[in-house]
């Protein structure tokens, strides 16, 4: 897909998953806000109220438009779609519309209105996780339905402005915060793309890296293996001749040697991290080395990330890998963890989610502690 | 292919400068939107001829904040707080000098362009700059309205607009300079994760040259020791020397992809292979080695090792296991490879029903070609004989040469 194209089918939150995991609460902000705001101005019109329980009653629709928002963007929630989005909005409207109708009739300063500004805080609480053109025509058409809401019930009984006056006064807070939200969303999604795309992320392995190896290579797998027939050789090689004893000890190095070679080359990178922790790794057609680079380090770092949350059983934590009809490889990780399910989600959110950018069907059991993914047949990875 | 994450410092600095864009678009809308007020309220009281001056004064602000939007440079953010203070002062005393009943009637008109003064932001990296920013167009606002109030003797009214402004927007740099804070502390380093995955995939790359260089080496030369008559042959001793030496130095571990293989160490090659053959000679197998193809191919170091070491490896399960006395080798070249057959007449095997634990032909031959992107196909049955077929690609072809094969 183009990227100029991409820059409009995803989120500001699908880009970057990351930074909008946690925890400060950005919807909870936003409702926060509408009451503050919202009370305020109720209470400074309201003499202008035929039933100030109908404002407050709109001024509660508003601000759990905002708390839903916050429900349905917790950490591996799916993403918002049209549906859901359309919903919070029209939970919005709903309320610009119980406000319009309760100050209809009344003198009452249109400027002073709070309920257009509802819309523009559900339109910011939304602004990380919908796409651009999701929040221009969801923050748009609610906007529009907000002018027409009050230009329907207020904008007769209004004195100091005229329609066109009344128009822009009602869609004043709202348009200013659905084109700030979109180029918003819009700016960090392109930003993001060309960052992400960028050739200078793809490092290789520079002469550094293949001499730090080289060092552990040769000082650990090396040595191991040459540590006895070496020396043995090399007395063989000053003594020119051959025992028979000599014989029967060659072939017995050569056994071992032979059993050590075969370990080895059946030693995946997950079987490496599992010998140094408690990790139990089910891996029989050693599907772990159709993994490419990124879903390795997606993975050993939810496992590191699993083996150091407190109260962790590391012995009970199995990663399992099968190969799927298709050819791709399913893999599952299980553990019994002591953490309750907040904070265990929370904990363990970032990892997932960087998981997520490079795994396919990324699942999560909320309540036992499983997760599965598909890894793609190799030349069908993205 | 790397975890699709950004570092959190870039991902902040990215989202900072989003909220920067967001601001600045504000400031646009406002002032795009108070022009049709503007017309309504003066045209509705029949001020018409009031119109030209603080139309002009939002038109100005309003081209200003567009180039803003996209040129955010600190400089033009200046000229746009000093401009638009006295803007917004003019706007203000002209409407006032038409209506002074505005300033209690529609203070909402008078005030928008003092608003926009607040929603400056320069291309902020920080939620503090941006916060800092927004703290100066604030202030700038409010001078202006204190500046209207001395000159047109009024109380001074700045209106809730700038205010709300300030508050809307300080609160969403505190949340992002939050969100920040804990990304800091909740979220891994990705780049040093990608870093060890690199580091651990190169030492997996290397350990298989560790297993292949320990079968040829040291597996052979026990094998050797267990069939050896009592008294070692003195080319036996140095082979065993040189094998040890190999080992002991390990430079074969670090030889990088990067080398490119020249024509000389084309000669090389070929002059490794001729001595591989006379090794093989020694030891009682006669090797044939046939040739065709037109033209210089250049090697990576790491295809040409690979070539070598995998030839070896051939002629050894020819000596060791074909029953044969004698070997074939064809040097062909493609196009854009290299290929190299080695054949023999001997026992032959069932290539499928070599067991895992026999490493010689994965390890030594297959895994060596393949991880220098080239193919192995094997042909053997029992009693006809195999041929090994490796292809590796070549890295460059120099030119067209009558007699350029090996």
């Amino acid at each position: 897909m183009p990227l100029r194209r991409r820059y409009f089918k995803q989120s500001a939150q699908s880009i970057d998953p990351i930074s909008w995991f946690t925890g400060t609460n950005v919807p909870l902000a936003c409702a926060a806000l509408v009451v503050v705001y919202g009370f305020a101005l109720i209470a400074g019109q309201w003499g202008a109220s035929r039933a100030p329980v109908a404002q407050l009653a709109a001024l509660v629709l508003a601000a759990g438009a905002c708390v839903l928002v916050q429900v349905i963007t917790r950490p591996m929630r799916p993403p918002v779609g049209w549906v859901v989005a359309g919903l919070v909005f029209s939970l919005v409207v709903a309320a610009v519309a119980l406000s319009a109708l309760d100050y209809s009739g009344t003198p009452f300063a249109i400027e002073f209105w709070w309920a257009p500004s509802a819309i523009t805080l559900a339109t910011a609480s939304l602004a990380p996780y919908l796409t651009a053109p999701k929040l221009l025509v969801l923050g748009g058409s609610a906007t529009s339905a907000t002018i027409v809401i009050g230009l329907s019930l207020l904008e007769p009984f209004q004195d100091s402005w005229g329609v066109l006056g009344s128009a822009v006064l009602i869609g004043y807070s709202p348009i200013i915060g659905v084109l700030a939200t979109v180029m918003f969303s819009y700016s960090i999604v392109s930003t993001m793309s060309r960052m992400l795309d960028s050739p200078s992320r793809i490092a290789v392995a520079g002469t550094a890296v293949l001499d730090e190896a080289a060092n552990v290579v040769e000082r650990v797998t090396l040595a191991q293996l040459s540590a006895r027939a070496a020396p043995f050789l090399e007395r063989i090689a000053d003594a020119g001749v051959v025992s028979p004893e000599e014989r029967a000890l060659a072939g017995q190095l050569a056994r071992r040697i032979r059993d050590d070679l075969v370990t080895q080359s059946n030693v995946t990178w997950l079987d490496s991290i599992a010998h140094q922790s408690r990790l139990v790794v089910v891996d029989p057609e050693r599907r772990a080395l159709t993994m490419d680079d990124a879903q390795r380090t997606a993975l050993r770092a939810l496992l590191q990330a699993i083996l150091d949350t407190p109260g962790t059983d590391s012995g009970s934590l199995l990663v399992e890998l099968r190969e799927a009809p298709d050819g791709a490889t399913a893999v599952g990780v299980s553990l019994d963890i002591a953490l309750p399910e907040g904070r265990r989600i929370m904990h363990l959110a970032p990892y997932l989610l960087a998981l997520g950018t490079a795994v396919e069907d990324l699942r999560v059991d909320r309540h036992a502690l499983g997760v599965t993914f598909r890894v793609a047949p190799e030349g069908d990875q993205r | 292919m790397r975890v699709a994450v950004l570092p959190r410092d870039q991902a902040a600095l990215v989202i900072t400068s989003a909220m920067a864009i967001a601001v600045r678009m504000g400031s646009v809308a406002n002032l795009a939107l108070t022009i049709p007020l503007l017309f309504d309220v003066l045209l509705s009281r029949g001020l018409s001829a009031a119109l030209p001056i603080p139309f002009t004064i939002l038109v100005v602000m309003l081209a200003l904040s567009l180039v803003m939007v996209f040129k955010p440079r600190p400089w033009l953010v200046g000229a746009f707080l000093a401009v638009g203070a006295i803007g917004a002062v003019v706007f203000q005393l002209s409407l006032l000098a038409a209506d002074p009943g505005l300033y209690d009637d529609a203070l909402f008109l008078l005030n928008r362009p003092a608003i926009s003064l607040v929603l400056v932001a320069v291309g902020a990296t920080t939620w503090l700059s941006g916060l800092i920013w927004i703290l100066i167009g604030f202030v700038a606002s409010t001078l202006a309205s204190v500046a209207v109030a001395i000159i047109a003797t009024q109380p001074l009214r700045t209106g809730w607009g700038p205010i709300l402004m300030v508050i809307f927007y300080v609160v969403a740099y505190l949340l992002l300079a939050r969100i920040q804070a804990l990304q800091r502390q909740q979220v891994p380093d990705f780049e040093e994760l990608d870093a060890e995955t690199r580091r651990h995939a190169t030492e997996e790359i290397l350990r298989d040259r560790v297993t292949a260089a320990v079968h040829d080496t040291l597996l052979n030369d026990l094998a050797f020791v267990m069939n050896s008559p009592d008294a070692l042959d003195a080319r036996v001793v140095t082979r065993l020397r040189e094998d040890l030496s190999t080992l002991r130095g390990a430079e074969w571990l670090r030889t990088s992809a990067e080398v490119t293989v020249v024509d000389e160490v084309d000669a090389e090659l070929r002059n490794q292979v001729m001595m591989i053959v006379s090794e093989m000679q020694w030891r009682g197998l006669t090797v044939r080695v046939t040739g065709s193809g037109t033209a210089v191919r250049h090697l990576t170091s790491e295809a040409a090792h690979a070539v070598l070491a995998a030839t070896r490896a051939c002629l050894e399960n020819v000596l060791r296991h074909s029953g044969e006395t004698t070997a074939e080798i064809d040097l062909s070249y493609g196009p854009k490879d290299v290929t190299i057959i080695i054949a023999d007449e001997g026992s032959g095997f069932i290539p499928e029903s070599v067991p895992d634990d026999r490493l010689g032909v994965r390890n030594s031959i297959v895994n060596r070609i393949t991880a220098v992107g080239g193919t192995v196909k094997i042909w053997s049955a029992p009693g006809a004989g195999t041929s090994i077929v490796m292809r590796v690609p070549a890295q460059l072809v120099e030119r067209e040469a009558a007699d350029a094969t090996a």
